[in-house]
């Protein structure tokens, strides 16, 4: 939790989100030593759908850096669903452009050259792959969010935690032995 | 000298006619002469058929008659349900006039027959455009939760930020709601994404997070 603990980032987190939280996982305490558990972060829209998803433990900065693309990347795809002259959102528009800058950040992550030689944005590679891939967490909570652009929070967690972090879902309480 | 030179010439001599009509050409069936007549119970059950059917045309004919009746009543032109009426479709209503496009803002799509507009939902519209222009504060149940602005937009308004009651920290500096479902209210009030935090553990417990 160093990342939650920053000043930048818990400023950043009070001013643009509301903040929950809820125990979905457990772990045990052996000697001293936890062993398990995890940790997942969501950015959501109220209506429930996921617009960035993190699995895992990050630093501060990156951890910020995450948290302003899912602010940034929700506005900018209302923005593109949205008739500027008459005030209709397209909510096909605002779809379509979160699949894309979740796979622009998919095949950033997994292409890291294609990024520092500055490519233009687009998928160079055309589509996601069918399967979750090999990769890293964040890759494949892109990849996740790619394949299912703004899916239910409750569609979501389980695959996050189960599939991506390799962590069971569990109600009991911690074990400490 | 063939006998036949010396017939009489008086005796009609010619192709026999019989008394049933025309010679049967080769390959015709036999004739078997006129059918007999029908008995009582035929022809009773040939009155029965006949009456029947028609009967059953009849009451097939009411039952069509009855069921269009019916359906030209349920047919009823199709409005669109609306909160509110704004004025100007009212009277393009009474009117019959073609309604112009409306100012920026609403959508509708412009046609000659007088309909209501179906008018966007306000809750989905705010929770999907982002902020609102002033904080929208929905009546909720029984839930006692504290859904006063955050420390921006009080200070926006002139006030001092007031403390989230319902609030914790855990350690950070961040405000948590406990409960999920009210921050998702909250987020929808305020025109706000959540921020979720999944874990395994208890974030009350520093020892078990």
């Amino acid at each position: 939790m160093n990342a939650l603990a920053n000043e930048k980032v818990a400023e950043y987190i009070n001013e643009h989100f509301v903040a929950t939280y809820l125990k979905v996982g457990t772990f045990r305490i052996i000697g001293g030593q936890k062993v398990g558990g995890n940790v997942a972060s969501y950015f959501c829209l109220p209506d429930g759908s996921v617009v960035h998803a993190v699995p895992g433990k990050l630093e501060a900065d990156a951890f910020l850096n995450e948290a302003r693309w899912a602010y940034e990347a929700r506005k900018l795809a209302q923005t593109v669903g949205t008739n500027l002259v008459t005030g209709e959102f397209e909510q096909w528009k605002f779809y379509l452009q979160m699949k894309q800058a979740h796979e622009e950040r998919y095949y950033a992550a997994r292409n890291p050259h294609w990024v520092q030689l500055g490519a233009k944005g687009g998928t160079p590679l055309g589509r996601l792959p069918a399967t979750m891939p090999a990769g890293s967490n964040q890759a494949k909570a892109h990849w996740l969010l790619g394949m299912n652009p703004l899916a239910k929070i409750d569609a979501v967690y389980p695959v996050v935690w189960e599939q991506i972090l390799n962590e069971p879902l569990s109600a009991l309480p911690v074990v400490k032995q | 000298m063939s006998p036949a030179i010396h017939a009489n010439p008086k005796i009609p001599v010619g192709r026999p006619v019989s008394s049933a009509g025309s010679p049967r050409r080769p390959g015709e069936p036999p004739y078997r002469g006129e059918p007999p007549g029908l008995k009582p119970s035929e022809v009773k059950l040939l009155l029965f058929l006949g009456i029947g059917g028609a009967v059953c045309l009849l009451v097939l004919a009411l039952v069509g008659f009855a069921f269009n009746k019916r359906g030209d009543r349920g047919a009823q032109p199709v409005v669109a349900k609306v909160d509110k009426k704004p004025e100007i479709f009212e009277q393009a209503v009474e009117e019959h006039v073609v309604v112009e496009r409306p100012p920026v803002g609403h959508a509708f799509v412009e046609i000659n027959v007088p309909v209501m507009p179906v008018q966007p939902d306000p809750k989905m519209a705010q929770a999907i455009l982002g902020k609102p222009a002033a904080p929208v504060i929905l009546p909720g149940p029984d839930i006692d939760i504290d859904i006063a602005p955050g420390p921006v937009a009080a200070k926006a308004q002139g006030g001092e930020p007031k403390k989230c009651q319902t609030c914790q920290k855990f350690g950070t500096t961040i405000e948590f709601i406990e409960n999920p479902p009210d921050a998702f209210k909250k987020a929808r009030a305020f025109g706000k994404q959540v921020f979720m935090v999944h874990l395994s553990g208890n974030f009350e417990d520093k020892e078990f997070t």
